[in-house]
């Protein structure tokens, strides 16, 4: 065996505590990387098993494949299969699927036009199921493009986590530094210590990389699980309409990244030990030379405030600098993504139940297209009738839309969107609700008159340009003589069965009737903006015309209620709406489900939350693990040192309060860091992200609206907190310490078991 | 024949007011078989010197040469090959590996050669040093001349030019002490091996051919058994 191998398993084997904490540390980073790997394949394939589900089974639809050419493109080399759909005689929509060897899509459907002498095709690629089948030219470019962000991705978190193995190797080889001064000494060369040191990490990746990969996915899982508890079941339960239920798998090559960048680093984090270490001369290395204290600050904090165990603690800090400066750097890691994490997400918080919370003033409400199939007989009634009386809802607002012509005689057909005009029908809810509690006009009266009230466009409002202004305008003077007459035509009367007009099909001019309405009022509503000049009538006397005037079908037909709520209205009551609305699938259909969004929103929030605590938990962890080791060790080290204060008269009270001191260097100078970091942060996100943000809702002039209330609330939502920045950064720094001083007590008190002969003569 | 030359060295430590001349322009040599201790007060330099004789240290100026090579001439590569096949090193504390046996910490600088360690001489060294019993224990499990031994036994295994000895027997109780000189003046005799040993002990310093005084990190005594040659060296 050579003499390296030699000693670097001896080293593995005699060294068991610093061994097992080194393990441990490889683990660690192994385990987060496999964690965060294994979650990766996890939404990886619950995304890929989403799409199978629901996108369709074809490549490629061409919506005017000849019907003559039907055989020409089934017998494409490569088509895989191909099904047809006669819509109109001649043309047929042709669903694809395409060989695997097809190159680029796009030149293949070229060629294939050519071939068969197709003019034009109207087609659409279905991107996700080429995606998921791996179809086609772009397909090796996205998966480039994955690979590559994933890989960056894992480096810079893999390097974050380099901090870890880079303290375990550190304190193992400090230990060793000596040893290594002797060996140098008695001939062996630069390259013969790293490979030492090299070695022993391979050594120790044996058990560390299954270990940490085992632990991994356990991580993962209970994150999976965590996760899911914390309300993500609920919102996919939601979205149960498509029985969708995710699940968890663990992909083999997610496992061989988390172990293969665990290794490179472990052998670059002991490469670099060596590195330097070999750097000093042996006698430096022999002597600690280089960790001696060279300058005595007369006066330290730690000295003023603790007086001579102070003293004693800030030089021995200075006597291993680098060591001090890792343990700090890992506790200010920890410590800042704590802070600024938690403040993060709690602006988020905020600003998601402000934005979304907000709008449904805390009530469960939903809204419903009120369909009609005139087949079937069913009528859009029947639908408002199983609302009202399913027991479930009240307030049920209703909203029907429907559109007449005016006669014009202007050809332009740019403008003949000024020749129609909006009539929206509503009931006595939905009317109360535009017009609160002083109506123009009664809705009884309404109804039974077959009036109609304009709601008169705000002009000067308005970015309008001439011929608008011009056409509002007629339309307010025309409103002012009490009617108008408008027209309804044959097709849209038999709208109910075959759709829109089209004019280049060579269809007849409509047969147009007129219709003349009664206008008993002119009148504003901020609520209806959107109708500008349209005219609202009573859905009781729309009941009686619809047929006659506007045919079978409405053009559009919208419901919105508030859910009846008695005590509580949670999860259970939530599902017994979407199941009415399942059951009723034939007369409604969901459009807004504001509850569900707010439950979704809250679901997805706490998920977040939880996976934030947890990643928070693991990086604490290791920040952890490196403290207690170095505090533990630096202690175990200077044994002897201890006895010696010890001998000449240290109280044991002195010398705890000596590492504890030591402990709270580690700490406040971690905090004060964190604290300059967080500074750094909030200034440059009040700096940079807010204006960004700002410009993103409000333009480049976004300074102007700095008054406006809404504005005011953003700013007010998006802002961090210092206070609580700092108040959280004070917590995670005393947790810290009491964890440090826990094991300082420990392990000055297993110390203490032993003599101070015995300590002293074990340290020569 | 001059085996070790030393012309000017200087190790400086710190600056300015801080600046403390450890080995300041010393110049001598050694000739080969010769058994030189090197005494003095603490603080005077000799460990230093001893440090830099076996190239474990740099000097701020200065030449070393063994067997006509400059030293310092050699990039770090050669300086360990060097130091494992031209120098054998023995410190006051052992300086043992904790985790190999006292064999293998003898037969160490042979494996970091990536060579076989001959057995015979193995057998003869340990005999030597009466290790055989306790060829494998770890140091931990040997007493403190049992370790000097083994730190010898390291030392000379590789038959060096020139075998180095901080303080040998520093740390150990008056019957090792003489044992330790016995197998010095054994290895010196039958080996024909060059010793230098720093000591503070005169009576041993007496046994060796040539005692070099320093202080202040320079030579101010240099006498050969028979022939006194004053301070300066007895070749510069």
């Amino acid at each position: 065996m050579r003499f390296e191998n030699l000693l670097a398993s001896r080293y593995v084997k005699a060294q068991k505590r610093q061994s097992a904490f080194t393990v441990v540390s490889i683990a660690v980073a192994v385990a987060v990387m496999a964690m965060f790997f294994v979650l990766y394949g996890v939404i990886m394939d619950n995304i890929e098993a989403y799409e199978d589900r629901t996108s369709p089974p074809y490549h490629l639809i061409i919506y005017n494949w000849p019907e003559n050419k039907a055989s020409a493109l089934k017998n494409d080399p490569f088509v895989q299969s191909v099904s047809f759909e006669l819509v109109v005689k001649g043309s047929l929509t042709a669903k694809i699927r395409l060989d695997k060897e097809i190159g680029s899509q796009y030149l293949w459907l070229d060629s294939l036009q050519i071939n068969n002498q197709v003019d034009e095709l109207d087609y659409e690629w279905n991107q996700t199921r080429m995606k998921l089948d791996g179809i086609g030219s772009d397909i090796r470019v996205q998966k480039f493009l994955v690979f590559w962000i994933v890989l960056i991705f894992a480096l810079l978190f893999a390097f974050a986590l380099r901090l870890v193995v880079d303290t375990a190797f550190e304190i193992s080889s400090k230990e060793r530094e000596r040893h290594y001064g002797v060996l140098q000494s008695i001939g062996a060369t630069p390259k013969q210590i790293v490979r030492i040191i090299t070695r022993e990490s391979l050594w120790l990746c044996v058990p560390a990389v299954p270990l940490g990969l085992v632990l991994g996915i356990a991580l993962a899982f209970g994150m999976y699980r965590a996760v899911l508890g914390a309300g993500l079941a609920e919102v996919l339960s939601i979205g149960s309409v498509l029985n969708w239920k995710m699940h968890f798998s663990v992909r083999p090559l997610m496992l061989l990244v988390a172990a293969v960048v665990g290794l490179i680093w472990t052998f670059l984090s002991a490469y670099g030990v060596g590195m330097r270490v070999v750097r000093k001369t042996p006698m430096d290395a022999i002597t600690a030379r280089a960790d001696q204290v060279k300058t005595v600050k007369k006066h330290s904090l730690s000295g003023l405030f603790f007086g001579l165990s102070g003293r004693i603690a800030s030089r021995n800090a200075r006597r291993q600098k680098k060591r001090f400066r890792i343990t700090v750097l890992t506790l200010t890691v920890s410590i800042t993504l704590f802070a600024l994490f938690s403040e993060l997400f709690q602006s988020l918080e905020r600003f998601v139940a402000e934005r979304w919370g907000g709008d449904a003033n805390g009530y469960p409400t939903y809204s419903v297209e009120l369909l009609e199939d005139p087949d079937d007989g069913v009528s859009l009634f029947d639908g408002l009738q199983a609302l009202e009386q399913s027991g479930l809802f009240q307030d049920v607002r209703v909203f029907v839309v429907e559109t007449l012509e005016y006669p014009s005689e202007d050809p332009d057909p740019d403008r003949a969107s000024y020749h129609k005009r909006t009539l929206c029908f509503v009931n006595q809810q939905e009317y109360q609700y535009i017009f609160g509690s002083n109506p123009p006009v009664c809705y009884d009266t309404l109804a039974s008159s077959g009036d109609f009230v304009f709601i008169s466009p705000r002009i000067e409002d308005r970015d309008l340009d001439e011929k608008e202004i011009e056409h509002m305008q007629k339309a307010i003077a025309e409103a002012k003589t009490g009617t108008i007459v408008l027209y309804s035509n044959s097709l849209m009367k038999a709208r109910g069965g075959q759709g829109q007009t089209d004019p280049d099909a060579g269809s007849p001019e409509p047969e147009r009737c007129p219709h003349e309405l009664k206008i008993c009022a002119v009148c504003e509503s901020y609520n209806y903006e959107e109708i500008r000049d349209g005219l609202v009538g009573a859905l009781d006397y729309y009941q009686s015309i619809k047929e006659d005037w506007f045919g079978a079908k409405a053009e559009f037909a919208f419901a919105e209620m508030r859910a009846i709520e008695n005590g509580e209205y949670g999860f259970t009551e939530y599902q017994q709406a979407l199941s009415f609305f399942r059951a009723h699938g034939k007369l409604m259909e969901l459009l807004e489900d504001n509850f569900g969004e707010i439950l979704k929103t809250k679901n997805i929030l706490a998920s977040i939350r939880t996976g934030v605590l947890f990643f928070n938990c693991i990086i604490a962890l290791a920040a952890l693990i490196n403290l207690l080791n170095i505090i533990s060790t630096g202690i175990a080290n200077r044994r002897s040192e201890m006895a010696s204060l010890q001998c000449v008269g240290m109280t044991d009270g002195q010398l705890l309060r000596m590492t504890l001191v030591e402990c709270l260097q580690y700490v406040i100078k971690a905090g004060v860091v964190s604290a300059v970091i967080c500074i750094l942060v909030i200034v440059l996100h009040e700096q940079l992200m807010v204006p960004k943000l700002m410009n993103t809702i409000y333009g480049e002039e976004w300074m102007l609206y700095l008054e406006d209330r809404n504005a005011k609330i953003i700013m007010d939502l998006v802002k961090l907190d210092p206070v609580t920045i700092f108040a959280r950064i004070a917590l995670a720094s005393a947790l810290a310490f009491a964890a440090g001083s826990v094991d300082t007590i420990l392990m000055l008190h297993a110390q203490n078991k032993n003599s101070l002969t015995e300590r002293i003569h074990n340290e020569a | 024949m001059e085996l070790l030359k030393v012309e000017a060295l200087c190790k400086v430590y710190g600056k300015g007011e801080n600046e403390v001349r450890a080995v300041d322009g010393v110049s001598f040599s050694v000739p080969k078989g010769q058994m030189v201790a090197i005494i003095g007060a603490s603080g005077s330099g000799k460990s230093t010197l001893l440090h830099l004789l076996g190239a474990v240290d740099q000097p701020t100026s200065g030449k070393v040469w063994l067997d006509g090579q400059d030293v310092f001439q050699h990039n770090k590569k050669e300086l360990a090959i060097f130091r494992r096949r031209q120098v054998g090193l023995i410190y006051q504390f052992y300086n043992l590996n904790p985790v190999l046996t006292a064999e293998e910490n003898i037969v160490l600088p042979v494996l970091m050669d990536g060579r076989k360690p001959d057995k015979a001489q193995l057998e003869k060294i340990l005999d030597m040093l009466e290790l055989k019993e306790r060829r494998n224990h770890l140091p931990s499990q040997l007493s403190g001349g049992q370790q000097q031994r083994a730190a010898i036994g390291r030392a000379i295994f590789t038959a060096p030019q020139i075998v180095l000895a901080d303080e040998p027997t520093g740390n150990l109780d008056s019957k090792n002490s003489a044992e330790i000189m016995e197998l010095f003046r054994q290895t010196n005799r039958e080996l024909k091996q060059t010793i230098l040993m720093v000591t503070h002990d005169e009576s041993l310093a007496e046994q060796c051919d040539r005692i070099i005084v320093l202080h202040d990190g320079k030579i101010i005594s240099d006498e050969t058994k028979g022939a006194s040659k004053g301070a300066g060296g007895n070749a510069l």
